[in-house]
């Protein structure tokens, strides 16, 4: 019962977060000075040009009033409304993009479990020796690398020096799926690479932690062999609280692939981001810094909730 | 004998293998990558144009009746010849003959007129700003390939300014729908349906085009890479063919690779600081010419774009243009500048506050580089820099020290668009009436050589009486693979040419 109510309290105070998130990001956009209908007149723009380019973009309605017609028709109908700049429905300009990403996520995802899973378990079993200390100076390197560096270093060496990556990630919808993984292997990597470097110090530990419990002892003097105590008992017991970090990377993702997806030219949610905000094409904007706030907000929710539910006494108590 | 026989047959070979090699490997797809395509906004409809992809877009689709080459000047394209009456107020263009759109229609004088009267409406886009000079009702078509423009003010420098970026003539009665799917030109590429959220775009050969062997490559795709790293990675391995804007950060990356050649415009934009000359201490002239003389123009040549581009004068005409003053740079003299900072009341020198922004290669180094050298004169400069995206709102034209760049323009608007005392641009709030008198002049001069010396005179008094300090001149540089030929980036940002370009 104290988990239901907690779980139902947090889902509420996301939900109001949400709204607060909406609200700020609508505000900013009016702050920021210079409007779309300027930013496409340019150095060009002159009053009455101007008043007649806000006028067909709506621009003139008073603000509070597009801020709720813009939350009503978003939490009503899903409708976004329409890009200023291109004049198509949002949601039609989101959704393949939404897509590209998630693409780009499931490969970096699949790249990430053995990046943070390996140098883990190798650095719990080989504790305080040389291949721990290796690895650790490893990790603490690929920690403090940003992650634009780190993919303009991949860049470097895997595109211009060895030639086995292409530059572009970005490719046609015809391409085949061996083609998709070739061109996106290189932004898969690096954001798994700095995905992985915090799950795996957080699962070195953990792991150590374990492995000196009394069960771990018991299962070796049973004569069990070293991988199958690690994979069969300590593995399942350390990934709990890694677990949370595998859920907050998730919300990681979303800042990274505006890096990633830039520099390796790929036509993903991030690359919109970045496009809409520099056309200051609001409706865009807001749509898009929704989301990502909404997945954000929603990655957090899962680890809150599942902290809640791993809990022993929350969950004893109901 | 021996060694004359191998000889010869070694040239048989070469000769052979130079037969051969043409036969065999036949011009392909080209791939071109730009920086920006700008997304779901890029356009193919030449007047909406607003950044790079879409100029590569209206280029290779679309074309004026009067071209600008690389040194700025007027050369025929849709229209073979044009003359004026005296006054250089009526202007007449004589059209080529048997020029076909993409549609197979042939296009005449009614296309034009409609084209100038479509991009003369406000509402359309911002040529009718750029083309103040004409109004939609002065342009008449006196049969199918005669076109006559009848302005109120003499214009000597009319067939330049007509060439304008967004004057690309589209077929008559195709309005912004239709011209923002397909290609209505008469250019040496098309474009069948257009995506903008396709990332690549893809222009196919015109096989009616009316100049014979041209375009000489079969298609070309555009792709849009925003980062310069990954541009410069893409073009080093061949994963494109041409892509343009390289800046000094990949220079070193991309000198070492044999495949590959960078090629400079002949031209650049023309990288300035401007000061307001009606506020304090810029409205002392004095002021003004000590903050020019403490410049160390080759120094800022050297560091800020490592070689790649010009020296300027304090003022946007090339030194090598016979429009220029003087041909040779203004040699830095830092006890002078001194000298007249004392004279003008600030013998412990002075401190103020200069805005830079990112918006054009090179202008926030060369705002550093310049508080380097203008501390040697006692000046300190404290350089702010600004954000990007509302860096032309927010800072330019507000601050009274502030980065500028102007792109490669032909003389007349050149010198009107910043200098005249009315100018809208007039980012140094510089009013001077002898100077607006000699632009005045040159515009109601048709003789070549009187009007060069009227520019030159107009440009001495921007150099040293004018609020803008201009050191340098950036070039636009394209990287080419070496086994492509027939391209480079023209002088201006906003034309592209790319009809001889191909690739083997």
């Amino acid at each position: 019962m104290i988990a239901m109510r907690l779980i139902t309290g947090r889902l509420f105070f996301s939900l109001f977060t949400l709204v607060l998130v909406s609200a700020l990001i609508f505000i900013a956009i009016e702050i920021v000075p210079g409007d779309v209908a300027s930013r496409i007149l340019g150095r060009d723009a002159t009053p009455a040009l101007l008043a007649s380019v806000r006028e067909r973009m709506h621009l003139d309605v008073p603000p509070v009033e597009r801020y709720f017609n813009w939350l009503g028709n978003i939490a009503f109908h899903a409708d976004f409304g329409r890009a200023l700049t291109s004049d198509q429905p949002v949601g039609q300009i989101i959704a393949p993009k939404v897509l590209n990403t998630l693409k780009l996520a499931a490969v970096a995802f699949l790249l990430y479990l053995p990046l943070a899973l390996i140098p883990a378990a190798l650095q719990a079993l080989h504790r305080e020796r040389p291949l721990d200390h290796g690895l650790s100076v490893i990790n603490l390197v690929l920690l403090s690398i940003p992650d634009f560096l780190l993919g303009t270093i991949l860049m470097i060496l895997f595109v211009v020096n060895w030639q086995w990556f292409p530059a572009i990630a970005g490719l046609r919808d015809t391409a085949s799926l061996g083609q998709f993984l070739w061109a996106v292997t290189l932004p898969a990597l690096t954001l798994a690479i700095t995905m992985a470097v915090y799950a795996s110090r957080m699962l070195r530990d953990n792991l150590i932690e374990v492995l000196d419990a009394e069960y771990i002892r018991m299962a070796e003097l049973k004569g069990l062999s070293r991988l199958a105590v690690l994979l069969r008992h300590a593995l399942p017991n350390s990934l709990i609280p890694t677990l949370n970090v595998t859920a907050l990377n998730l919300a990681y993702i979303i800042g990274g692939v505006v890096i990633v997806e830039r520099l390796f030219t790929y036509p993903g949610f991030g690359s919109l981001m970045i496009d809409s905000l520099q056309l200051q094409d609001a409706p865009l904007v807001e749509a898009t810094v929704l989301i990502s706030a909404a997945i954000y907000i929603g990655a957090n929710l899962l680890a809150d909730i599942g902290a809640i539910l791993l809990n022993p006494r929350l969950r004893r108590a109901s | 004998m021996f060694a004359s026989r191998s000889r010869t047959l070694l040239a048989a070979g070469t000769l052979l293998a130079l037969f051969a090699t043409p036969a065999l490997a036949a011009d392909r797809c080209v791939k071109f990558a730009v920086p920006e395509r700008g997304g779901e906004s890029s356009s193919i409809d030449p007047a909406v144009a607003f950044n790079q992809g879409d100029f590569f877009n209206v280029g290779a689709l679309y074309e004026p009746i009067v071209w600008i080459d690389n040194n700025l000047e007027a050369k025929p394209l849709l229209a073979e010849s044009w003359e004026s009456n005296p006054e250089a107020t009526v202007w007449t263009f004589h059209l080529k003959h048997g020029v076909k759109f993409h549609d197979g229609t042939e296009m005449t004088s009614k296309d034009v007129v409609w084209t100038y009267q479509r991009i003369l409406d406000p509402t359309t886009g911002v040529a009718a700003k750029e083309l103040a000079f004409v109004k939609p009702g002065d342009v008449s078509a006196l049969d199918d390939y005669t076109v006559q423009f009848h302005i109120g003010a003499p214009l000597a420098e009319f067939p330049l300014l007509i060439g304008n970026k967004f004057a690309y003539i589209s077929k008559a009665g195709v309005g912004a729908d239709e011209l923002a799917k397909k290609s209505y030109g008469t250019g040496a590429f098309k474009v069948e349906n257009f995506n903008p959220s396709e990332p690549v775009v893809h222009f196919a050969a015109f096989k009616d085009y009316w100049e014979a062997g041209y375009p000489k490559a079969p298609c070309i795709d555009l792709v849009s890479i925003s980062e310069i790293v990954a541009r410069a990675a893409a073009i080093a391995t061949g994963e494109v063919d041409v892509a343009t804007n390289m800046d000094p950060s990949v220079f070193a990356m991309l000198k070492s690779n044999p495949d590959v050649k960078l090629i400079p415009a002949a031209r650049g934009t023309v990288l300035m600081l401007a000061m307001f000359t009606d506020t304090a201490p810029f409205n002392d002239v004095r002021v003004r010419q000590a903050m020019k003389l403490v410049v160390d123009r080759q120094a800022i040549l050297d560091t800020v774009l490592l070689g790649y581009g010009f020296i300027a004068n304090d003022n946007p005409i090339a030194l090598s243009s016979a429009d220029a003053f003087r041909s040779d740079p203004i040699p830095r003299d830092v006890a002078k500048a001194k000298q007249l900072l004392a004279e003008a009341g600030y013998p412990n020198g002075l401190t103020i506050d200069l805005y830079a922004g990112d918006v054009a290669t090179g202008l926030i180094s060369l705002a550093q580089a310049y508080q380097q050298m203008a501390a040697e004169a006692g000046i300190t400069v404290n350089v702010n820099i600004a954000p990007t995206e509302t860096y032309w709102d927010d800072v330019w034209l507000k601050r009274s020290f502030a980065a500028t760049a102007w792109g490669a323009r032909p003389t007349a608007s050149a010198l009107s668009i910043a200098y005249r005392s009315d100018a809208k641009y007039n980012e140094t709030h510089w009013k001077n009436p002898e100077f607006d008198a000699l632009l005045d002049k040159a515009n109601s001069t048709l003789d070549p050589e009187e009007r060069r010396k009227l520019y030159q005179e107009a440009n001495k008094l921007i150099a040293e009486d004018g609020g803008a300090i201009g050191p340098v001149f950036a070039t636009l540089i394209a990287a080419v693979r070496t086994n492509c030929d027939g391209f480079a980036p023209h002088s201006d940002w906003n034309r592209v040419d790319v009809k001889s370009l191909h690739c083997q």
